[in-house]
């Protein structure tokens, strides 16, 4: 690839690879507390 | 290196590659499948066209995880080069995997009403502040339809038409594409599985695509920031016989693209080390046939002048050189395109 090319590659990368981690996290975060609320919501009823 | 359309240029290669892609795909669906219906036996069985629909999604994103891993791969060893060269059939097979997929889906969640199953699926779930709610269906789609431009494009005859810059850009769009999927995976099918296995194999996925992309480029940085020394505007490449014969050394000049000095027997010639089909390094090919030959596409220019044989036409810039005390140099500035530049001789005696 040309040095133009590559320069979008070290720009885009980890900002795409910073974008996935914060959705990964908050994306399994997001599961837990629902298994924790259906789970609460289980035992109150 | 294509000069009229034709569809498909098929070579013996080209049928061996597309079966063999094809049992190989086939082998995942039927895998996926076969493990899928034993995982959701007696109370937890699921509809055969839900298990067609994530059979279809997971070949799909497993087989752009794979793509996206083979250009970094080619720039860390050669020996994945090869895979460069019929990844355009690999991604066409992608997105006609992604298209069954979001087809199956509109036909079993939005295809039982009066609505538009399209019309359906983007406004049936507007909770986009929602993280364990949010319509990742969306995200599905935008990056179903970034894979059909990318597959209505794959073909030489576009990369022509749009010109390399527009095209590449456009292709570029995978990236993109991918961090949607990333997040269509995690915000959808992630929230409704019971255990951590389709969280661990997605983090996995986009772990070692990053990984790759980060150390290949960060490989490409340390080659640009190595810059060749350089005198007067000639810079050094170094001893001629230290270039093997049919090869290139690549040297880095201050500002600009990188430079191909090929010795072809006892002659020095020097062309941009950017290939005009799709950037590809040309100082990674051979000399072949009496042309300096793209390791990823096969392009060829001769190196006298950078100019393809007839009858194509496309052109890099070749670069002057001179030996001088038993050292080659190439000179900065470019010669005009298609120009020729004579060789430097490499004289008898010389080691």
């Amino acid at each position: 690839m040309n040095r133009r090319q590559r320069r979008g590659h070290a720009l885009l990368w980890p900002l795409l690879a910073m974008a996935m981690l914060v959705v990964i996290v908050a994306g399994v975060h997001a599961k837990h507390r629902l298994e924790q609320a259906v789970a609460a919501a289980s035992e109150a009823r | 290196m294509a000069h009229d359309y034709k569809m498909v240029q098929w070579t013996p290669f080209k049928r061996t590659f597309d079966l063999a892609l094809f049992a190989i795909l086939a082998a995942f669906l039927a895998t996926f499948i076969g493990a899928s219906v034993m995982a959701f036996a007696g109370d937890h069985s699921i509809a055969p066209i839900q298990l067609l629909i994530r059979a279809f999604g997971a070949c799909a994103f497993a087989l752009l995880t794979f793509i996206l891993m083979i250009g970094p791969l080619a720039r860390l060893s050669r020996r994945f080069t090869p895979l460069l060269y019929n990844r355009r059939h690999l991604g066409v097979a992608c997105f006609m995997l992604a298209l069954t997929h979001a087809g199956l889906v509109l036909l079993w969640y939005h295809g039982f009403s009066d609505i538009n199953p399209l019309v359906s699926l983007l406004i049936s779930n507007p909770r986009y502040d929602s993280i364990a709610g949010f319509p990742f269906e969306s995200l599905g789609l935008v990056a179903l339809f970034v894979l059909f431009l990318m597959a209505a494009t794959s073909h030489d005859f576009w990369n022509a038409v749009l010109g390399p810059r527009l095209w590449k850009a456009l292709h570029m769009g995978v990236y993109w594409a991918y961090a949607l999927l990333v997040a269509h995976i995690v915000l959808g099918a992630v929230q409704g599985e019971k255990g951590p296995l389709y969280a661990v194999l997605v983090s996995v996925a986009a772990g070692m695509v990053a990984s790759l992309q980060l150390v290949a480029g960060a490989r490409e940085a340390r080659a640009d920031g190595t810059i060749a020394p350089e005198q007067e505007g000639w810079l050094r490449v170094g001893a001629p016989l230290d270039i093997a014969d049919g090869r290139a050394r690549i040297v880095t000049p201050p500002a600009g693209e990188r430079i191909a000095v090929f010795r072809d027997g006892a002659k020095i010639y020097a062309l941009s080390n950017v290939c005009r089909h799709q950037g590809g390094p040309l100082g990674e090919g051979r000399i072949i046939d009496g042309c300096v030959t793209c390791p990823w596409h096969g392009f060829q220019y001769r190196p006298e002048d950078g100019v393809s044989p007839p009858p194509y036409a496309e052109k890099v810039a070749a670069y002057r050189t001179r030996i001088e005390a038993g050292i080659v140099f190439v000179h900065l500035a470019p010669a005009a395109l298609g120009a020729a530049v004579a060789p430097s001789l490499i004289e008898a005696g010389v080691t």
